[in-house]
């Protein structure tokens, strides 16, 4: 399990990612980090079989191609894959996207402050409740 | 004024009816005496001439008698041999005229007792003649022929002396009576015909003010008509049959159809569109349920449609009338054509779709270059700081500052975006509880400051919770901002009800928060209020200028009002209304 990817970041924007991954770094949470680019390669990546499930899914809401909403709509559907944590990681604010994902079963949702630090504070604070503090259910 | 005159024209017909049924008694009563006068008057004349008559034949008799005595020529007997004929004709005429007077009948029987010893004396006479002329002679000088027909004389005289008598008895008319009468009849005539013309007077005044009133009346009903008829609405009522009653032209060019189509014929339902009339009929029971119990339904919005098929939208405002049994009798409709507004609706439908594609967009796609700009920047900071001189961080600071604000201005302008399209959900809400928890939140900042806020109690109201917290929160943390150089902050909050009859029967609460901080000029009052309006410089006192463009949006959908009062370095006081009822 050592390998294996703890946190995928699903994110187009590749300046956005590098934010967000050179946040994670500075709290030693990036080792095990995979990016995807958009909702496409996500779901292909997870529902490879081959492929371990990680223990955290930082979803972008607004992405080509399949959106963030429709990521965590297949995920949450899919009884193994539920029970992987999402957070939405994104720039939106509006009150129905809230809604709707945590209608869908979103674990959190994260607006990205615009200011770098405060931005660096909230993800290196949910890397930490997620992967440190949080207890997942046994794998079986 | 009426039931004046309808008595007056009653009196005078009584009047009227009374003097002519006088004047017909009393002309009835007249003309009888005139008749019985005239009845006595002939009976009499009859009596004395046939008593004359009998007197003259006695005369005729007697005369006969002698002159045969003296001559002895029986033509001298010609008068008597007529007279005693002729005789019995007058003495039964004179019996059967006194037949009911028995005074004069038995005189009249005494006078046939006469007039018989007469004929046998006469008879007598003439056979002592026939015998001689000295013994007749003699019988006559004797004078008993000559006594009875005196006796005849006088008695005819006694009963014609008689009949007068009684005819001057029974006779009631004088002339003065004529002539009262007469005056009487002249004086009720004048009388009648006075009452006739005053009646003439009244009733002729009487219809003409009729005519005129009906004139009068004729033309407000025209003009009523008209503005019922032309009026820029369409008009309807339903009977209790729900059958249309009534409806007006304008609603009739509306729809293309002519009114004997209409009236009694269609229903209300039948104007409308089969999707219109779908949802009407599926609700119409209870609907207008509601409608008796209310007595009224405001702004219903229907599709009507033409007699040609065509659709257009309406608007129907409605109130029932009911009997005094409180039975459901009609409706009274208007009618307002709403297509115009309808496409509007959907034009702004549209637009607010736009808008809110717009600000979803802005919300996302300005945040994440901006975020770039200030990720990088700190970067460039952190990892080539060490080789960039005291102007080139200068410069880093100024980019993070400038880019921070614009992230600032994006979401207080998209937090003012979302407040105009949030769905407002009304709530009793505690004053008190809210701004003593946004009080608690905001002063923990505040530490080192001499902070002197009193909170009245506040008047609970009925409004969207979190929007009010945004209120509060707005108002309260610039009355924090403003008086921050002051020594000792001052800030007041509290409310009251507000006099209705001054906002048109508005029940409404006005809360208010006042500071003695930096104030402001109030001929820019108005500018208080505008998105990105400041009135103070960047560096005085930090802001974007939405706070209070935020306060006016949240209370103007609510309903209420919101003011300012202030002066420079003096303080500031905020007033705000919610309407209550």
């Amino acid at each position: 399990m050592k390998n294996a990817i703890e946190i995928l970041l699903v994110e187009d924007n590749p300046d956005d990612a590098n934010l967000a991954i050179r946040a994670l770094k500075k709290s030693n949470l990036a080792n095990h980090l995979l990016h995807l680019e958009d909702g496409e390669e996500a779901l292909a990546y997870i529902f490879d079989e081959k492929n371990a499930m990680p223990r955290l899914i930082l979803l972008d809401l607004k992405m080509p191609k399949i959106d963030g909403i429709e990521v965590l709509r297949r995920l949450k559907s899919d009884d193994k894959k539920k029970v992987i944590p999402v957070v939405m990681l994104t720039s939106s604010k509006e009150e129905s996207d809230i809604v709707e994902t945590y209608k869908l079963g979103v674990n959190a949702y994260i607006v990205k402050p615009v200011d770098f630090n405060q931005f660096v504070k909230a993800v290196t604070e949910l890397g930490l409740f997620w992967l440190v503090l949080n207890e997942p259910p046994v794998e079986q | 004024m009426k039931v004046h005159f309808e008595k007056r024209v009653l009196a005078g017909f009584i009047i009227t009816i009374i003097v002519l049924v006088i004047l017909g008694v009393f002309s009835f009563n007249s003309t009888q005496r005139l008749i019985d006068t005239a009845r006595l008057l002939s009976h009499a004349s009859r009596v004395i001439s046939s008593a004359d008559q009998i007197t003259g034949l006695s005369v005729d008799i007697e005369t006969g008698q002698r002159g045969f005595t003296i001559t002895g020529d029986t033509t001298f007997l010609e008068p008597f041999t007529i007279a005693s004929k002729v005789m019995a004709r007058h003495l039964s005429a004179l019996d059967s005229l006194t037949i009911n007077n028995s005074l004069q009948h038995a005189k009249v029987n005494e006078l046939r007792g006469l007039i018989d010893k007469q004929s046998v004396w006469t008879r007598y006479i003439i056979q002592v003649r026939n015998e001689g002329f000295e013994k007749a002679r003699d019988l006559i000088a004797a004078g008993e022929g000559k006594r009875t027909t005196d006796a005849i004389r006088a008695l005819v005289k006694n009963i014609q002396t008689e009949e007068r008598a009684l005819f001057r008895k029974g006779n009631t008319i004088s002339s003065q009576h004529l002539q009262q009468f007469q005056y009487s009849f002249t004086g009720l005539a004048i009388a009648i015909t006075l009452i006739i013309g005053y009646l003439f007077y009244n009733i002729n005044d009487n219809l003409k003010a009729r005519n005129q009133a009906e004139i009068k009346l004729k033309k407000v009903a025209d003009e009523t008509r008209d503005l019922y008829d032309n009026a820029p609405c369409g008009y309807l009522s339903v009977d209790s049959s729900i059958f249309l009653a009534n409806i007006n032209q304008t609603l009739l060019t509306w729809l293309g159809y002519a009114r004997e189509e209409v009236i009694g014929k269609m229903k209300y339902e039948d104007l409308l569109s089969p999707e219109s009339k779908a949802t009407f009929i599926a609700s119409f029971e209870e609907d207008f349920e509601k409608y008796k119990q209310q007595g009224y339904v405001s702004d219903l919005e229907f599709e009507f449609r033409r007699k040609d098929g065509t659709i257009f939208q309406v608007i129907v405002n409605s109130t029932a009338v009911f009997n005094d049994h409180g039975e459901f009798v009609k409706s009274r409709s208007t009618v307002s054509n709403n297509t115009e507004r309808k496409k509007a609706e959907i034009k702004i439908k549209h637009l607010n779709q736009e808008l809110e594609a717009f600000t979803y967009s802005v919300s996302h796609d300005l945040r994440a270059p901006l975020r770039s700009v200030t990720g990088y920047t700190q970067i460039l900071k952190e990892d080539f700081g060490h080789i960039l001189d005291p102007e080139g961080h200068k410069l880093i600071h100024i980019i993070l500052t400038n880019a921070k604000r614009m992230g600032q201005l994006v979401d207080d302008l998209l937090d003012f975006s979302r407040m105009g399209r949030k769905e407002l959900v009304r709530a009793n809400v505690n004053m008190n509880e809210l701004v003593q928890d946004i009080l608690q939140e905001l002063t923990a900042q505040e530490n080192g400051r001499k902070l002197n806020i009193r909170v009245m109690p506040l008047d609970p109201s009925k409004a969207d919770l979190s929007m009010l917290r945004q209120v509060w929160t707005n108002l309260i943390s610039n009355a924090l901002k403003y008086s921050s150089k002051k020594e000792v902050t001052e800030i007041e909050i509290g409310s009251r009800w507000t006099d209705a009859r001054m906002h048109d029967g508005q029940e409404e609460i006005c809360y208010y928060i006042s500071d003695n901080g930096a104030g402001f000029d109030m001929q820019y009052a108005n500018k208080l209020f505008g998105v990105f309006q400041r009135l103070h410089k960047m560096n005085e006192f930090e802001g974007t200028g939405v706070g209070l463009a935020l306060v006016k949006r949240i209370i103007q959908r609510h309903g209420g009002r919101v003011w300012a009062e202030g002066k420079i370095n003096e303080g500031a006081k905020f007033y705000y209304t919610l309407p209550q009822n």
